[in-house]
């Protein structure tokens, strides 16, 4: 699965998506062909025509010459509109089918790569890195047979005029490759310093700049003024460095150029001399010169370029490879009657580290309410997470009403599974937008209902434009109450049998959490419930509580009898007697 | 043009005092350039000897001329080159470093109310990206934009030197192209500005989608999202399809129609034309071709740059706005004694903009040594009381002092030096555990750091770490919990030797395990020292003197 691209295999990667616009590619090709070969034709015609003017002042020809680059050109220039309108259809289509298969396995990964997945990166894969698939199909493919192509003509062209020339113009070939490919790697070697200083410096600088205040606070100004200052100098340090190199490169380049340009210059006097030699061909031998230095050039700068698209390739391929949930085979609808839950003997660890359930049962009856309690990181989350088809046991099973929850599909089991956390996400859109996810035909009867069940009709009817306010990035914000009664409505419109309510770690104050005890109390009823509990007054809402510590239940019972009979509960919670305060 | 000449003289006027003791670079570069100018005007007449009295004439002793010119002029091109290059890094880099050194220090000096309003994306780009876009003013917006004119100017006047109607003939060719070209991108504009939103609200849209997945996938809403998508791209599609016919007519078509026809063909037609029945010697159009090239070269600087300058005045003007900030004065305020007590005498205050009084005719004295409790529902004011106190919001109404000094006359920084502020969420930067420390006493020893950590009970986890004060911790290091992060919080706190200690709802996000370890580093601090603590657990408010309910 970890299979590292290189050239061939990338083109074999794109090739699925390249096949299917076959026809569109070869139209494109042929374009740039002809284009290509215009190029190496126009200096050819102003050689004839200087040698017409100069030699033989024979106006016929000249006129004839003249006609016959005009038609051309213009050829060329209809070919153009008609090759990039192939580039165009291509460039939205076959880069539109590479996207939808990133987005479509970006919507199947699983929820353990999810969650450690970096968003940026993501939103790059999808935006950026589809792009470049259209990118080297063009300039690392095509370009690249083309300019091959042309370095070809233009030698062997060359020879034919005359072969001292010929010769002194292959030295050009090794000499620029070997000047770029030595400065290649040093340059290389400095641009990889240059964004480990830069990226090391941005980190630095934001969280700084997002600490003006607490630095303020703190009295550390100048302590964060030397740190800036000595960031800048590192970074000007290496930035005069490459700066330094690429001249010098630039200049040997230079220097080399005009050496071969002097002794063309040399060759032609003297084949002049001879009469073996014409201006025009003289200009026709620098153009062929100055294009061959440009494109040995563009040939090593494409190489470079297609080693950064590879990797971008590379990400594609890695992203659509990752784990997905495809490998769910449930096929059965999950059918919830009564809502009773049982784990059976469950294992279940993150790729590559300590166990998270080991050996894991527990039952909850139907309509039964239930606390989990622990530490972070005891696999409170997890247990949730695979009641949802997050995450699948590696041992042991789960049942939900006697249906193994491995036979169900995912979609049927969400459906009848609600969760919720407490600092859920709300999307920006209206009001009404958030709370029909929960179910997406639902009336607008249905949704006031729900909003009223919810104790959150009131505040909504004070908009003017009711439930269609925009919340978030343009709309209005809401506390974490007002947030927190939406998602209970969402849930009435859902209505799932079974609900996890994940509760957040930051404390509310103690009135609103009062609020929304009450509000989660009325969810609760006639549903199986799973309360992941931080604060001892969540816990009592529920009829049992269940310590967990790494990865085990170790008790289990009445929280009215725990808070005075476990000592685990009481550490958990902190509860002291009441005669020791002092 | 006119405009634009003066935008950059006001802009120069305001950036040259930064470039203090390296403007003679300025000069010599300038110079350099100007040589430079003079020696490509020189090169074409090397070419035309070789042409018309080596090639055609047979003058091969001639060659040796030729040869001569060709490599001095590279050699002294190459010479200036790094002399250049050395006066524009000491030139750029001094300038630039000095303006944003001198935006940081505003950057600290400035309100604290400016710190909620802006964004950390914003700041940056005035600290980064607008310092940054000064340094096309060091050569390219300044030297390289006057030698451009000059080189208009010489190279024209070599062209009617040579030959008067081709002269004609292609100076009209290019304002004609140039229109074009504008009246082009005008129309390109609007399509790419489309597009630009249209990418932006897909990565926007992305954005949340992907930070939101457990809800795509716990309420099924892949179709939902799909459509979602496939509307942006479809969008894109669209807007991308009208665009291409501009795109490709201006780049693709023009050029070759410029370039090809006019100034190559053309040239060479007509040329050719007056060779054959006027006398215009081979070398002459070919000379002519050489300058030329020139000519269009220069314009094409004179536009880009100009471009260029269009491009960076949304940074410059923000640069120009920040450093005429930064200018203002910090207030030199009267230094407190070591009393230490802070009053508020019947303070009123309510946020910029908003009838809501949040607090109303409050009086308080906190004496030193004191340890009080200040607790009540949320938006209460409590935060704010706070930031009275601290100076970070001015009352409304009333006096608010430290040491019997109002705060509007006090300096601000000596107070911040003697107060320790701890809230939810503090700033650690994810290095080593070191180098945040330091943030608390820039000369700190070690012997002094591992005291501060073992005052905060932090000791004895950072001595089971490998790298012990050299771990790195957050993004890419250890992840920390929320207890050992407020331990290091208030490590760096104890070094600082503070005489006030603001705890704002500093233990909220804890677990109650961590927050006893916590309270315990709390209780622990000296009985002289002043505590003030934010928040509604009653385990927190036990540890103080006094309790205010608000």
């Amino acid at each position: 699965m970890n299979n590292k691209l290189n050239y061939f295999t990338s083109i074999k990667f794109l090739s699925k998506y390249i096949k299917k616009y076959k026809k569109n590619f070869i139209l494109f090709y042929v374009g740039e062909l002809f284009n290509a070969l215009l190029k190496v034709y126009i200096p050819i015609t102003f050689a004839i025509m200087i040698d017409e003017i100069v030699y033989y002042k024979n106006i016929s020809v000249f006129l004839n010459v003249s006609l016959i680059f005009i038609v051309m050109l213009l050829f060329s220039c209809a070919l153009y509109y008609f090759s990039e309108n192939q580039h165009c259809y291509l460039s939205i289509l076959y880069a539109f089918d590479i996207k939808k298969d990133v987005f479509d396995n970006l919507q199947m990964a699983d929820a353990e790569y999810m969650s450690n997945a970096n968003t940026g990166d993501i939103i790059n894969t999808v935006q950026s890195y589809t792009k470049e698939c259209m990118h080297f199909v063009i300039r690392n493919i095509f370009h690249m047979i083309n300019n091959i192509l042309i370095l070809i003509f233009l030698v062997v062209y060359i020879f034919l005029l005359g072969w001292q020339i010929g010769l002194l113009m292959m030295i050009i070939v090794p000499l620029s490759v070997f000047v770029s490919v030595k400065f290649g790697k040093k340059t290389k070697k400095y641009a990889n310093e240059q964004r480990q200083n830069y990226a090391e410096y941005s980190g630095w600088l934001y969280e700084m700049l997002s600490g003006l205040r607490d630095i303020r606070m703190l009295g550390a100004q100048d302590t964060a003024k030397n740190l800036f200052v000595n960031h800048q100098k590192k970074i000007i340090k290496v930035n005069v460095k490459t700066g330094l190199l690429s001249m010098t490169a630039q200049n040997i380049i230079t220097v080399i150029n005009l050496f071969i340009q002097l002794s063309i210059f040399g060759v032609v006097a003297f084949m002049a001399y001879q009469n073996n030699m014409t201006v025009g061909s003289l200009t026709l031998i620098l153009a062929y010169f100055a294009n061959m230095t440009k494109y040995v050039g563009f040939l090593s700068g494409m190489y470079l370029e297609a080693q950064n698209r590879i990797s971008y390739i590379q990400r594609i391929y890695d992203f659509i490879n990752v784990p997905n949930e495809k490998n769910w085979y449930g096929k059965d609808k999950l059918n919830v009657t009564n809502g009773k839950i049982s784990f059976k003997n469950v294992d279940f660890a993150y790729k590559n580290s300590n166990p998270v359930l080991s050996d894991f049962s527990l039952d909850i009856n139907a309509d039964e309410k239930i606390a989990l309690v622990g530490k972070s990181g005891s696999g409170k989350t997890s247990f949730a997470y695979m009641l949802i088809g997050f995450f699948r046991p590696q041992k042991g099973f789960i049942e939900i009403d006697g249906q193994r929850l491995n036979d169900c599909t995912l979609a049927s089991i969400r459906e009848n599974i609600g969760i919720v956390q407490q600092d859920t996400l709300l999307f920006d859109g209206t009001i009404k937008e958030n709370l029909i996810l929960g179910k997406r035909q639902a009336t607008d009867d249905e949704i006031i209902k729900a909003c009223k069940r919810a104790g959150i009709f009131d505040f909504i009817d004070s908009f003017p434009q009711k439930t269609n306010t925009l919340i978030g990035k343009d709309g209005i914000g809401l506390s974490g109450g007002q947030k927190q009664r939406l998602t209970i409505a969402r849930i009435y419109l859902k209505n799932p049998k079974i609900i996890i309510f994940d509760e957040a770690t930051s404390s509310l104050d103690s009135e609103t959490e009062e609020n929304i005890h009450k509000a989660w109390e009325d969810v609760l009823v006639g549903r199986t419930s799973i309360v992941i509990a931080h604060r001892q007054s969540s816990v009592m809402l529920c009829k049992k509580a269940a310590i967990l510590e790494n990865g085990r239940i170790i008790e289990i019972g009445l929280p009215e009898e725990m808070i005075h009979t476990s000592e685990a509960f009481k550490t958990l919670f902190a509860i002291k007697e009441a005669n020791h305060h002092d | 043009m006119i405009k634009r000449i003066k935008y950059r003289l006001q802009f120069l006027k305001m950036v040259i005092p930064y470039a203090h003791g390296v403007k003679r670079f300025f000069v010599f570069n300038f110079i350099f350039s100007l040589i430079a100018l003079g020696l490509s005007f020189i090169t074409p007449v090397f070419y035309r000897i070789f042409i018309e009295q080596v090639v055609l004439q047979g003058q091969l002793n001639r060659f040796l001329w030729v040869l001569g010119g060709y490599l001095s002029i590279c050699a002294i091109n190459i010479a200036m080159g790094y002399a250049k290059f050395h006066g524009n890094n000491r030139l750029i880099n001094d300038t630039v470093l000095k303006i944003k050194h001198k935006i940081l220090g505003g950057l600290f000096a400035q309100e604290f109310t400016e710190y909620e309003k802006q964004s950390i994306g914003d700041t940056k780009m005035k600290i980064e990206d607008d310092p940054n876009s000064a340094a096309s003013f060091a050569s390219a917006q300044t030297i390289g934009y006057i030698i451009a004119y000059f080189t208009l100017l010489g190279s024209t006047f070599f062209l009617f030197y040579l030959d008067w109607r081709l002269a004609l003939f292609s100076i009209t060719v290019i304002p004609l192209a140039f229109y074009f070209d504008n009246w082009i991108s005008k129309r390109e504009k609007v399509y790419n500005e489309q597009m630009r939103v249209n990418d932006q609200n897909m990565s926007s849209w992305l954005h949340a989608s992907v930070q939101g997945w457990r809800e795509v996938k716990a309420f099924n809403l892949q179709k939902h999202e799909k459509t979602r998508f496939v509307y942006f791209i479809n969008r894109h599609g669209k807007l991308y399809a009208k665009w291409i016919h501009y795109w490709t007519v201006r780049v693709l078509l023009l050029p070759k129609i410029r370039d090809d026809l006019f100034m190559q063909f053309g040239l060479y037609f007509l040329g050719g034309i007056l060779i054959i029945f006027d006398n215009l010697k081979i070398s002459d159009l070919l000379v002519f071709s050489i300058y030329y090239g020139m000519l269009s070269g220069a314009v094409r600087t004179v536009s880009s740059t100009d471009a260029d300058l269009q491009a960076a005045m949304p940074y410059i003007d923000r640069l120009m706005n920040q450093l005429g900030k930064a200018e203002i004065e910090q207030r030199n305020g009267k230094i407190p004694d070591e009393t230490n007590n802070i009053t508020l005498s019947d303070v009123s205050f309510s946020y910029d903009g908003s009838d809501k009084v949040v607090i109303n005719h409050f009086s308080l004295e906190i004496c030193k040594g004191e340890r009080i409790a200040i607790t009540g529902k949320s938006g209460c004011g409590k935060t704010t009381l706070l930031k009275l106190i601290t100076g970070m919001v001015e009352p409304t109404e009333g006096r608010v002092s430290f040491s019997n000094i109002d705060l509007k006359d006090i300096d601000i920084g000596t107070m911040h030096k003697r107060i320790g502020y701890v809230m939810q969420e503090n700033l650690l930067f994810n290095t080593t555990i070191r180098e945040n420390l330091i943030y608390g006493k820039s000369n700190a020893t070690e012997v002094e750091m591992l005291d501060a950590c073992k005052k905060a009970y932090i000791y004895d986890f950072i001595e089971s770490l490998p790298d012990k004060l050299d771990t790195i911790i957050g993004e890419r290091g250890i992840k920390l919990s929320g207890g050992q992060r407020q331990r290091i919080v208030l490590a760096r706190l104890f070094l600082r030797d503070v005489d006030i200690f603001i705890f704002d709802e500093a233990t909220n996000a804890l677990d109650q395990y961590s927050e006893n370890i916590v309270h315990n580093a709390i209780h622990s601090i000296g009985r002289e020292k002043t505590i003030i603590i934010v928040a509604h657990r009653e385990s927190s408010i036990e540890l103080c003197h006094r309790k205010l309910v608000m």
